[in-house]
């Protein structure tokens, strides 16, 4: 069989499949099985192949392997099918639609009747419930599909029936509901889910959740494509894409798409609604599925990612506020109002009067932070006695100025209290920082504290951090004008910034790119080598440093 | 949107000897129902009416299983039911000539199936292994067709392409898959 026939047998025999050939194609391919007789077993193995692909699962047996190599070449069949279009045989193609032509699909039409009453007649034992569904849709094969990768306070609708990180999915297993938290799944196929309780959901395959009710977030890697949520009345499939998905008890979905494109399926098998819906966009559906409308989109109101370790629940924010990972937070703003670190001993504290006039003197050795995932250390700095170790992998500081190894006030998230005499709280510009509105790190001379960004980075899944971003000075309230400060931000020990001799109500922005490889972020203040203070006053007193609003900045 | 019936079924109390049969039934229906759903379509030629006449030649299976025990080969029973029902169903479409081929082209097919379905399962192990050859695209468009089950329309908007490319693509798929798995059951 030559080039040229089988590609005409292949579309006859295809149009034919699907109900759309015309008479004349058809008595065209009955032409050509008659003029070719080993067309006729080519014919009966295109159809078999075609049947096996529609009813068994075979697809789901090919596994569909290695799909990462693959992702560069996915969806590219524009070009590719322009040229294929180009150079093909024209052929007639019947316009699409809804039913089949009458002149092909009379009788089978007619039998529909019959056959729904046939089936109702057949629905009256339990061989008969199970046949429909065998006759009809493929019996699966039991397979995982996917696994729960990570988890916030799941609370499963059985208690017993934990569900533990790595555990697997199946295609068959019945829905789970999850009454609160938020799980996140793997699929097979490499979408990653984020499921927020209470929700009931099935997964369905390695590229398919069926939600029941509640709120899920989908990020799709570009293999992945075709990513699909069903909801009772919706279909929701992606193409290349993030978004979220909400399924009401009373039927409405609400589908918000923060990235790329998806298309919306709604209706039934006999009206079907195809729309897309792209990046910016928001839509409702109601009755079954039959009203669609525009809504706006909501961009922060779906957990895109979390982080078993380190509780983290990402909203989309665009920054990590480091204040917040000071007082044990997340960064996100979980963490707690005047909590910080003693430098001195490496433990939380939470400021208070006790430390009011508390000026502890130590060493300069670096305190390694276990208690918080993206805290590396503390530390005194003193540069008397050689480079400041500031990191845990040992990175060092080289032109550690030389300090008193004194200290007050500790490295704290925010502060209102009025304990210096000359105002409540922090200020720089006029501005009140360390409050919730306007956070900030106070860190009065001479402590130091080394974020882990790499640690951060892999909670996030690997979210590029850009920069660090704040404004530091000496606050506008502190105790006296005598205050003098150097003030560094390092990234592995390097100095990528620093302002020396501020003084008191002095202030100035912060900007330090960070690299991908870039794991540790230091933030550092000492009293300068030159101030001077008069007989009777600590070395550091005035060195009421802050760093207002830092952030790390997600892209 | 789960494909899932809109019929209501009220399960009868069955006895256990009948419970035992419709078991059993169903079991041998499982492991052979795809040789029997091969069979009607490569005769039949289109998934819409096959669909009907397999679920004609189910419902005549389950009602002559009873009397028919023991059956030495399932699928080869089931492909024998399927046969009259296929003769039935040319008998209605009659009136279509166009859909259906003469009598000895019928006969060639028939053989033809026949003779295919001998090495099925053979075949059906090559097909999975020449699913994992085909490139993403064309990996992709088999699955939005069949495990997504959308239809060539809602395909084509899928994808931006118009439907003639996903008929094109997709006989052209087909096609490669036929000659992977010919290729492959001559390697044997």
């Amino acid at each position: 069989m030559d080039g040229k026939l089988k590609q005409e047998a292949d579309m006859l025999l295809y149009l034919t499949l699907e109900n759309k050939a015309s008479a004349a194609q058809i008595e065209r391919l009955d032409g050509l099985l008659r003029a070719y007789p080993e067309l006729v077993d080519y014919s009966v193995q295109y159809t078999l192949i075609a049947s096996a692909l529609r009813k068994s699962h075979v697809i789901l047996s090919a596994s569909f392997e290695e799909p990462s190599q693959e992702a560069d070449e996915q969806f590219t069949l524009l070009k590719v099918f322009a040229e294929e279009e180009r150079t093909a045989p024209t052929i007639e193609i019947p316009c699409e639609a809804d039913e089949p032509q009458p002149t092909l699909s009379s009788a089978p039409t007619a039998n529909k009747g019959g056959q729904k009453t046939a089936l109702y007649v057949l629905a009256a034992s339990l061989a008969a419930v199970l046949l429909f569904f065998a006759s009809v849709r493929l019996i699966p094969v039991r397979e995982p599909v996917a696994v729960l990768a990570e988890a916030v306070s799941p609370r499963w609708h059985n208690g017993s029936e934990a569900v533990a990180i790595g555990d697997s999915f199946y295609n068959t297993d019945e829905p789970k509901v999850l009454k609160s938290g938020t799980i996140e799944l793997e699929f097979t196929y490499g979408a990653r889910v984020v499921v927020e309780g209470p929700a009931e959901f099935s997964c369905k395959s390695d590229n398919m959740v069926h939600l029941q009710y509640g709120r899920l977030y989908s990020r799709v890697p570009q293999y992945a494509t075709g990513f699909t949520v069903n909801t009772p009345d919706a279909r929701i499939v992606d193409m290349g894409t993030e978004f979220g998905v909400q399924a009401n008890v009373d039927g409405t979905v609400e589908l918000h798409v923060t990235h790329g494109r998806t298309s919306l399926i709604t209706g039934d098998q006999k009206k079907t609604q195809l729309l897309e819906v792209a990046a910016g966009q928001a839509r409702q559906i109601s009755e079954q599925g039959y009203a669609i409308r525009e809504i706006s989109l909501k961009r922060r109101s779906f957990v895109q990612m979390i982080d078993t370790k380190t509780g983290l629940i990402w909203k989309g924010e665009k920054v990590i506020q480091l204040a917040d990972l000071v007082g044990g937070g997340n960064g996100l703003g979980s963490g707690g109002f005047e909590v910080g670190i003693d430098p001195g001993s490496g433990q939380y504290v939470t400021l208070g009067p006790a430390y009011y006039n508390d000026h502890p003197m130590v060493s300069s050795a670096y305190r390694q932070f276990d208690a918080h995932p993206f805290i590396d250390g503390v530390f005194v700095p003193n540069g008397a006695d050689g480079p400041q170790v500031v990191t845990s992998m040992g990175h060092r500081f080289e032109d550690c100025p030389k300090t008193n190894r004194a200290y007050f006030a500790r490295i704290i998230n925010g502060t209102t209290q009025e304990f210096g005499g000359g105002g409540p709280g922090l200020m720089l510009d006029g501005m009140v920082y360390g409050t919730e509105s306007r956070p900030a790190i106070f860190i009065h001379a001479n402590q130091g504290i080394t974020f882990d960004i790499a640690a951060i980075r892999r909670a996030l899944q690997g979210t590029l951090i850009s920069r660090f971003l704040s404004v530091c000075g000496i606050s506008q309230t502190a105790a006296s004008d005598y205050g003098m400060a150097d003030m560094y931000v390092l990234v592995e020990g390097q100095v990528r910034f620093v302002q020396k001799g501020i003084r008191k109500g002095q202030s100035c922005d912060v900007r330090v790119d960070l690299r991908e490889e870039d794991r540790f972020l230091t933030l550092v203040a000492v009293t300068s080598p030159d101030k001077q203070v008069p007989e009777g006053y600590n070395q550091e007193h005035g060195d009421w440093c802050l760093f207002g609003e830092p952030v790390l900045v997600l892209e | 949107m789960e494909n899932k019936s809109d019929f209501v079924f009220v399960p009868k109390i069955m006895d256990k000897e009948d419970q035992v049969k419709s078991e059993e039934f169903l079991n041998l229906l499982m492991h052979k129902q795809m040789r029997i759903y091969a069979f009607i379509l490569s005769v039949i030629r289109n998934f819409e009416d096959a669909d009907d006449v397999f679920q004609d030649t189910v419902n005549t299976m389950w009602q002559k299983y009873p009397e028919s025990r023991p059956i030495g080969d399932f699928a080869a029973w089931g492909i024998q039911v399927a046969y009259y029902k296929i003769l039935e169903y040319r008998k209605k479409q009659k009136r279509n000539v166009h859909v259906h081929f003469d009598s000895e082209l019928f006969e060639k097919v028939l053989t033809a199936a026949k003779s295919v379905h001998l090495d099925y399962d053979d075949r059906i192990d090559k097909l999975k292994k020449c699913l994992k050859k085909l490139g993403p695209r064309g990996r992709k468009i088999i699955e939005l067709r069949y495990y997504q089950d959308l239809k060539p329309q809602q395909i084509s908007e899928l994808l931006g392409l118009s439907v003639l490319n996903v008929y094109k693509i997709m006989s052209r798929l087909h096609g490669q898959l036929v000659q992977c798995v010919e290729t492959l059951q001559r390697q044997v």
